[in-house]
C-alpha cells in the first residue's frame, strides 16, 4: 500500500497537471474568498471562516474528480493493472493505496487555505478573539467530506479506463450525493416529515452539521461509511476482471 | 469462475449491510462535541428537556427573508440553526418554512394590504437602508420582516427575531439578537403548550397604585397571563391557583391578617414579586415645595421580609456614575424660564453584571427614590443579587431632606465611596413562615377545623421563590399630557428606554416558570468584527497576499521538485 502512496504523490508532482491542478484551486478559493461579491470576506464582515466551509465544497466537487479521474482508469488504459496485480499485492492494497495518495493530494491543495485564518486573525478587531475551535472542528469535518468525495472519485475511475468519462461520472455522483438529496427532500409532497429523512441521507445535511464546528459521532459514522462503501465497491469492480 | 463473482457479490452486499446497521445503530447511541469557543450551537439542558417532550409538530414560519445584505442573512442562518438544533432534541417536531411575505405583491396597495395582515398577526416590518454601491452614498429603504410565527397546538405566536438594547452598534444588535433566539423560541412553544397561562394577581388594598401609573407594565402581563386583581384586605386567604401576586408600593401599613395570608400563600409554594417603597416620596411635591422631608410610610413588613431573608432598609440610594436627569428652572432668559438638565443622584439606573437569566445581558433599570437591600443569613434559602448601584454610590438614612437646591452644587465623587448596593434581590428555597410559634393554640385549632381544612402550615412545603424590589417605580410607566401612557422604563427627559419592562417580565416568568427554559437567556455569543477601517485600507494588500503568495510557493515548490527530479535522472542516466 505503501509504495503505491508514494509512487502517486511523486507522480503528481512530477507532472504539470498536478500543479495547474494546486494553482487553479487556489485561484479559485481566493477569488470566492476575497474578491467576488457576495461571499467576500471585507462584504461579510465577521472574523470567521463560515463563508469558506459554505463554498469550499462546491469547489471539491470538481477538484477531486481531478484528482481521483486517473488513479485507475489508467492503470486500466495503459494495461499497467495487469501487472500490478501479478506483484503480491491485493486489491484492497491497491485500492487504499490510491485512496490515501488522493486524499493526502487533496489536503496539500487544502494547505494553503490556512493563510486565511492567519489574514482573517489579523484583520479583527480583537486579537486573539477568533473561534480556533469551531474553525478546526470546520476543518475535521472538511477532512470527512473529502474521504467521501475521493473515495467516490475513486469508484468512478475503476468503471472506465477512459478519465474524461469517470472525472464526469465522479462530478455527476458527488452532486447527487452532495445536493441532490438535500433538493429532491424539497419537493412538496415530501413536507411533513418525510423530508427530514431524505435530506439525512445526502452528504450535505452532514457537511453542514459537522462545518459548524459541532462533531456528531453519527455525521463521522455516515461520512466513514459512505467512504468504506465506495471503496468496497470499487474493489468489487476491480474484480470483477477475474470474474469471466 | 462463475463461483468468485457469487462469492464477491455477496461479500459486498454483506459489507453494505453492516455499514447500513451501524449508521442506524449510531443514530441511537450518539454523542456530540461543540468545538466552538462559546459552545454557540449547544442548546441549555432545561430547552433540550423540553423540546424532547413534544409531542405535536410545531409549524413554524419565517418571514425574514428576500434580497437580505449580510447581517440579517446571518440572522436567518441563525434561525434555522437554532430551529434544526431543536429538531435535533425533538426527533423533528419543528417543521419550518422561509417566506418572503413581500412577493407576489407588486402594487403599493397589495404591499400594503399585505403588510396590515402580517400586523395583525404580530409580525412587523422594519425598516432597513441598503446602500446602493460602494462609491453612491445614496440609501435606498427596503422593507423586511424579522419575525417568525410559531404555530403549535392551534395556537399561533409571533417571535420577534430581532432585539435592541440601547446603544448597540446595528451588528451587534443582530449578534445579540441570534443568542436570545433559543429563549424565544422555546418560550414561544412553550406557551401554546401550556393548556392554561399562569395566574397572576396584582394586589390592592393597602394603597397599591392602580391607575394610569401601572397602565403599561398592566396591560403587557395582561398579554402574558391570565392577570387579576385581589384586595388582601377583603379575601380570607390568597388563593393558590395564583402562580404568582405582584406587591407594588403599599402606602400604609400591612397589618398582621394581611401579612398571615401573603405568609401561608408562600408556604404553600406561592410566589411574591415585592416592589417595595419605605419612604414617602413624591417628585409632585417637590416641584412645589422644592424641598421635603422623606419619611417613613410603615408598611409594617419588615418582619415578614426578614423571616424569608430580605431587609429592606429605611434610606435612599444615591448614585453619581449611573443616574437619569430630571430638568429644574435654572433661570430665566428674555422671560423665558431656561430649563437645563441635570442629573439626579436619586434616580440611578442599574446595569447588571450578573450572568443570571433574569438580568443577563438588559439594558439600566431605572429605580426612583431607591431603598437598598441586605440580605439575611438564613442559610435555607439561596439569595441572588439582581440588580445593584454603580461603583459610584452610597446611602443616606432617614429622615432626609430632599431639595431641588442641592442640584446647584454638583455631587463631590469622592463622598460616594460605597458600590454595588443591592437594590434588587432573589430569594429561593423552602421558606419558613413568619408566624410560626407565634400563634394561640385555639387559633391553630380553628385552621385545622374540617369546615375551613385550612392547617396552619409553618415551613413551606414546596421551594418557592420570591423577588424583592427595593421600589415600586420601577413598575410605573411616566405619561405626557399630550400622548398619554409611556412605555414602562421611558425617561422622557432623555429620551431613554431603560430596560425596567423587560426586567420585570423576566422577573414574572421567572417566578411562575420552573421548567428553567429561561436559563437559555444566558446564552453569550461573542461578536467577532473585522476591522472596518483596515478593510478599506488594505483590501487590495490582503486580495493580494492570500491569492498570490499560495501560488507563488507552490510554483516555487514545483520548480525545485522537478529540477531535483531532473537531476537525479539525468545524473543516472
Amino acid at each position: 500500500m505503501k509504495s503505491i502512496l508514494l509512487k502517486e504523490i511523486r507522480s503528481f508532482f512530477s507532472s504539470l497537471v498536478g500543479y495547474i491542478v494546486i494553482i487553479l484551486f487556489i485561484l479559485i478559493c481566493g477569488l470566492f474568498m476575497w474578491i467576488l461579491p457576495d461571499t467576500n470576506m471585507f462584504d461579510y464582515g465577521y472574523a470567521s471562516m463560515d463563508q469558506f466551509f459554505s463554498f469550499v465544497p462546491w469547489i471539491l466537487i470538481f477538484l477531486i474528480p481531478a484528482i481521483t479521474m486517473r488513479m485507475l482508469a489508467d492503470e486500466y488504459k495503459s494495461g499497467t493493472i495487469e501487472m500490478l496485480s501479478t506483484k503480491p499485492l491485493k486489491e484492497t492494497s491497491i485500492i487504499f493505496g490510491k485512496f490515501w495518495a488522493s486524499f493526502i493530494l487533496v489536503c496539500i491543495c487544502l494547505l494553503p487555505t490556512l493563510l486565511y485564518v492567519v489574514s482573517i486573525e489579523s484583520l479583527a478587531v480583537t486579537a486573539n478573539n477568533l473561534d480556533t475551535g469551531g474553525i478546526i472542528g470546520s476543518y475535521i469535518g472538511l477532512l470527512f467530506l473529502i474521504a467521501a468525495f475521493t473515495a467516490i472519485g475513486l469508484f468512478c475511475s475503476a468503471l472506465t479506463d477512459n478519465q474524461i468519462v469517470a472525472f464526469l461520472i465522479a462530478v455527476f455522483v458527488n452532486f447527487i450525493l452532495f445536493q441532490g438529496f438535500e433538493s429532491f427532500s424539497q419537493l412538496p409532497s415530501f413536507s411533513g416529515g418525510v423530508d427530514y429523512i431524505i435530506s439525512q441521507l445526502g452528504l450535505q445535511f452532514h457537511y453542514k452539521s459537522i462545518s459548524r464546528g459541532v462533531i456528531d459521532t453519527r455525521d463521522l459514522i455516515y461520512f466513514a461509511s459512505v467512504s468504506l462503501l465506495f471503496i468496497f465497491a470499487t474493489r468489487l469492480f476491480l474484480q470483477k476482471r477475474k470474474w469471466s | 469462475m462463475k463461483k468468485l463473482k457469487g462469492t464477491h457479490i455477496i461479500r459486498f452486499a454483506i459489507l453494505a449491510a453492516i455499514l447500513l446497521a451501524v449508521n442506524i445503530l449510531a443514530t441511537y447511541v450518539h454523542k456530540r462535541f461543540d468545538l466552538t469557543k462559546e459552545k454557540r450551537f449547544s442548546l441549555s439542558e432545561p430547552t433540550k428537556k423540553f423540546v424532547g417532550k413534544m409531542d405535536e409538530i410545531a409549524n413554524v414560519t419565517i418571514f425574514l427573508q428576500g434580497n437580505l445584505n449580510a447581517d440579517w442573512q446571518r440572522l436567518q442562518n441563525r434561525t434555522i440553526e437554532t430551529l434544526n438544533e431543536f429538531n435535533e432534541y425533538s426527533g423533528g417536531k419543528i417543521q419550518y418554512t422561509i417566506v418572503n411575505p413581500m412577493e407576489g405583491t407588486t402594487t403599493p396597495k397589495e404591499k400594503e394590504e399585505a403588510m396590515k395582515e402580517l400586523s395583525q398577526r404580530g409580525v412587523l416590518p422594519v425598516r432597513d437602508q441598503v446602500q446602493q454601491s460602494e462609491d453612491d452614498l445614496g440609501f435606498s429603504e427596503k422593507v423586511i420582516f424579522p419575525y417568525a410565527l410559531v404555530a403549535h397546538n392551534g395556537k399561533e405566536f409571533p417571535v420577534s427575531l430581532i432585539e435592541n438594547r440601547g446603544g448597540m452598534q446595528p451588528n451587534e444588535v443582530l449578534n445579540y439578537s441570534s443568542s436570545l433566539l433559543e429563549y424565544k423560541f422555546a418560550q414561544a412553544i412553550q406557551k401554546s403548550n401550556l393548556a392554561d397561562q399562569p395566574s397572576i394577581a396584582y394586589t390592592v388594598g393597602n394603597g397599591q397604585p392602580l391607575g394610569v401609573k401601572t397602565l403599561d407594565m398592566l396591560s403587557t402581563l395582561n398579554k402574558m397571563y391570565h392577570l387579576d386583581t385581589i384586595d388582601l384586605n377583603e379575601n380570607i386567604e390568597v388563593p393558590k391557583i395564583f402562580d404568582a401576586i405582584i406587591i407594588t408600593s403599599p402606602k400604609s401599613g400591612f397589618d398582621e391578617k394581611v401579612k398571615f395570608k401573603i405568609d401561608q400563600y408562600v408556604m404553600n409554594g406561592g410566589r411574591v414579586l415585592w416592589l417595595i417603597d419605605r419612604l414617602n416620596t413624591s417628585m409632585d411635591k417637590l416641584k412645589e415645595t422644592g424641598t421635603y422631608l422623606a419619611s417613613d410610610l410603615t408598611t409594617n413588613l419588615d418582619d415578614i421580609l426578614f423571616k424569608y431573608g430580605a431587609r429592606i432598609n429605611l434610606n435612599l440610594v444615591e448614585d453619581v456614575q449611573q443616574n437619569a436627569p430630571i430638568p429644574i428652572t435654572v433661570g430665566s432668559i428674555g422671560g423665558k424660564p431656561d430649563i437645563r438638565y441635570v442629573p439626579w443622584v436619586y434616580f440611578p439606573f442599574a446595569i447588571s453584571t450578573s450572568d443570571h437569566p433574569i438580568v443577563h445581558n438588559m439594558n439600566g433599570v431605572l429605580f426612583q427614590f431607591a431603598n437598598s437591600i441586605d440580605t439575611i443569613a438564613n442559610p435555607e434559602i439561596k439569595k441572588t443579587v439582581l440588580l445593584h448601584s454603580s461603583s459610584a454610590s452610597r446611602t443616606v438614612s432617614a429622615p432626609i431632606r430632599i431639595s431641588l437646591s442641592d442640584l446647584k452644587f454638583e455631587p463631590n465623587p469622592s463622598l460616594f465611596r460605597d458600590k454595588n448596593i443591592p437594590m434588587a434581590v432573589l430569594l429561593e428555597g423552602k421558606f419558613k413562615s413568619n408566624f410560626a410559634n407565634r400563634l394561640a393554640p385555639k387559633f391553630l385549632k380553628t385552621l385545622e377545623d374540617p369546615s375551613i381544612d385550612n392547617p396552619f402550615l409553618a415551613e413551606g412545603i414546596k421551594k418557592s421563590k420570591q423577588i424583592v424590589i427595593g421600589n415600586g417605580a420601577v413598575f410605573y410607566n411616566d405619561f405626557t399630557e399630550r400622548t398619554g401612557p409611556l412605555q414602562c422604563g421611558f425617561w422622557k427627559f432623555n429620551r431613554e428606554y431603560y430596560a425596567n419592562k423587560a426586567f420585570l417580565l423576566n422577573c414574572i416568568e421567572y417566578l411562575v416558570d420552573d421548567s428553567g427554559l429561561m436559563k437559555a437567556r444566558s446564552k453569550d455569543l461573542v461578536f467577532r468584527p473585522l476591522d472596518d477601517k483596515r478593510i478599506k485600507n488594505e483590501k487590495v494588500k490582503w486580495q493580494f497576499v492570500n491569492i498570490a503568495l499560495p501560488i507563488v510557493i507552490t510554483i516555487l515548490f514545483g520548480g525545485v521538485f522537478l529540477y531535483f527530479r531532473r537531476k537525479k535522472y539525468t545524473g543516472k542516466g
